[in-house]
């Protein structure tokens, strides 16, 4: 069968029966991306450390996400998936300078840029920035996220014993750094 | 509490004040991909101006599916900065990554690292959308019908009004419904990224199995199945099914991805194990164990083979 193209106002007509329900509910891609997107460039704005960065770094993974919105939807979190991606772009100095340059590109063009912040807030995402890189994701989610070590893992994709190493290993360091010795990874 | 935890919270706090007061474009992602497609080639060129020495490629390069892994468009050009300036073509990638889709503003293509001037775009084509199975007005016997059809890579088909149909990147889509005793209407709108719509509707009919019209013998076993996993992540993926029904009869298990039979023994106990090699990676769907008398019971399998 071949649809016809239609007006944009879609109506339901029910006058040949009960309408088919889904099996299984899945969230549009629309619905997805308007409940997670800003957790996930606060998430990028706090391992690039680029305020301008962090709203590109967003949309590169939501752009992801949605050429494989077939496939990420099916996931039973597909909100784990499109966090893996922003937090390996973030790291990624090479993928930040040029998220930095977009943003450079079209500045005068919009306002879509986060705010400043505060002195101690900016020492402290420096400071878990210049952690190894898995230590810093595992950090991150952790505080910001507030994700269990479970989660942590599914979405670095390595087991929850190796998140805790990382998370110990990581507080500690931030510790040394802040220089708040002495509370390391209690 | 400690103080790095402290310290911890404060930033964090910070972190989501300065979310808060981001605006994203109002007309949602596809305003946001327009304005991505716009810029991805913008920033390898403002890179590579910046940073002399620095190696740029001005290609698009987005994440693939393997968050680990980025690819590049097929047939991109390699650049560098360094004097004297060389190309280079990158060859295609096993799965080259879509252009994104057409637009409806008229809007710059990715900037390029040359000086060709961009050239605009126009998308009021509304996106095709075929319904391929079942056909409309199709009867059926189970209640739960995969939908599928195809639409324009890139675009989005909505069922019910509501619902996500799964899209390949091809433009393949399928969704499940589970359909009520009688006429069923099902309705897919496609949308593409430049807003145009093509609406589709079927009627599909369920005709339940009639009830046996003989009475099981009095000794007869009851009917009962049970599956063992409901997910495998060995290749190819299989499951267990077992459970009791009349003795020396037949049951039947069956699904989109995978089938078998089995005769219940003299106890009236069987088990059977049906493989799905051909089961999408990470797709739930169901599958149905009947017994001689249309007796049925349903289960959900789901293969994670190649995780």
């Amino acid at each position: 069968m071949t649809a016809q193209p239609r007006s944009r106002s879609a109506s339901r007509d029910l006058s040949t029966g009960t309408e088919a329900v889904p099996i299984r509910a899945v969230a549009s891609f629309e619905q997805f991306y308007e409940r997670e997107l800003r957790s996930v460039i606060g998430l990028a704005y706090a391992l690039s450390g680029s305020r301008s960065a962090a709203e590109d770094l967003a949309q590169d993974a939501f752009v992801a996400a949605h050429k494989n919105w077939g496939k990420i939807s099916q996931y039973d979190k597909p909100e784990a998936w499109v966090r893996r991606v922003v937090a390996n772009l973030s790291v990624s100095r090479f993928r930040k300078s040029i998220s930095e340059a977009k943003a450079v590109a079209r500045m005068n063009r919009n306002q879509h840029v986060l705010p400043e912040l505060p002195g101690e807030a900016d020492e402290f995402w420096a400071a878990v920035r210049s952690l190894p890189k898995r230590q810093a994701q595992s950090i991150a989610l952790h505080y910001l996220e507030d994700r269990p070590v479970a989660e942590i893992a599914e979405i670095l994709q390595c087991s929850p014993s190796t998140v805790k190493v990382h998370l110990h290993k990581g507080r500690a360091g931030l510790a040394s750094r802040l220089g708040l010795d002495g509370e390391a990874a209690s | 509490m400690t103080m790095l935890d402290d310290r911890a919270r404060d930033a964090v706090d910070a972190i989501g004040h300065s979310v808060a007061d981001y605006r994203p474009p109002a007309a949602g992602f596809a305003a946001a991909q327009r304005r991505h497609a716009m810029w991805a080639g913008a920033g390898w060129a403002f890179a590579g101006s910046a940073a002399a020495a620095a190696v740029v490629v001005a290609a698009i390069f987005t994440p693939s599916p393997d968050p680990e892994v980025a690819t590049t468009l097929p047939e991109s050009t390699v650049v560098t900065t360094e004097a004297p300036i060389t190309e280079t073509t990158v060859k295609p990638s096993p799965e080259p990554e879509a252009l994104p889709p057409p637009v409806t503003e008229p809007t710059t293509t990715e900037a390029p690292a040359t000086t060709e001037a961009p050239t605009t775009t126009l998308d009021a084509t509304p996106p095709g959308l075929t319904i391929t199975s079942p056909a409309d007005g199709a009867h059926v016997e189970e209640n739960v019908v995969t939908f599928s059809g195809e639409t324009e890579p890139g675009a989005t088909v909505i069922a019910g009004g509501k619902w996500d149909a799964g899209l390949t990147e091809e433009g393949h889509w399928s969704i499940q419904l589970v359909l009520s005793a009688g006429a069923n209407g099902a309705s897919f709108v496609a949308t593409d990224a430049a807003g145009n719509e093509t609406s589709a509707r079927i009627t599909v009919h369920y005709d339940p199995p009639a009830p046996p019209t003989t009475e099981p013998p009095s000794e007869g076993v009851e009917f009962t199945a049970k599956a063992t996993y409901g997910s495998c992540e060995l290749d190819p993926p299989y499951d267990i099914y077992y459970g009791t029904a009349d003795p020396e009869t037949k049951v039947t298990i069956s699904s989109e991805y995978g089938s078998g039979t089995v005769y219940a023994n003299g106890e009236g106990n069987w088990s059977k194990q049906v493989f799905f090699p051909e089961a999408p990676y990470g797709k739930t769907f169901v599958v149905t164990v009947k017994d001689h008398t249309g007796k049925k019971k349903s289960f959900e399998f789901v293969s994670w083979a190649g995780a």
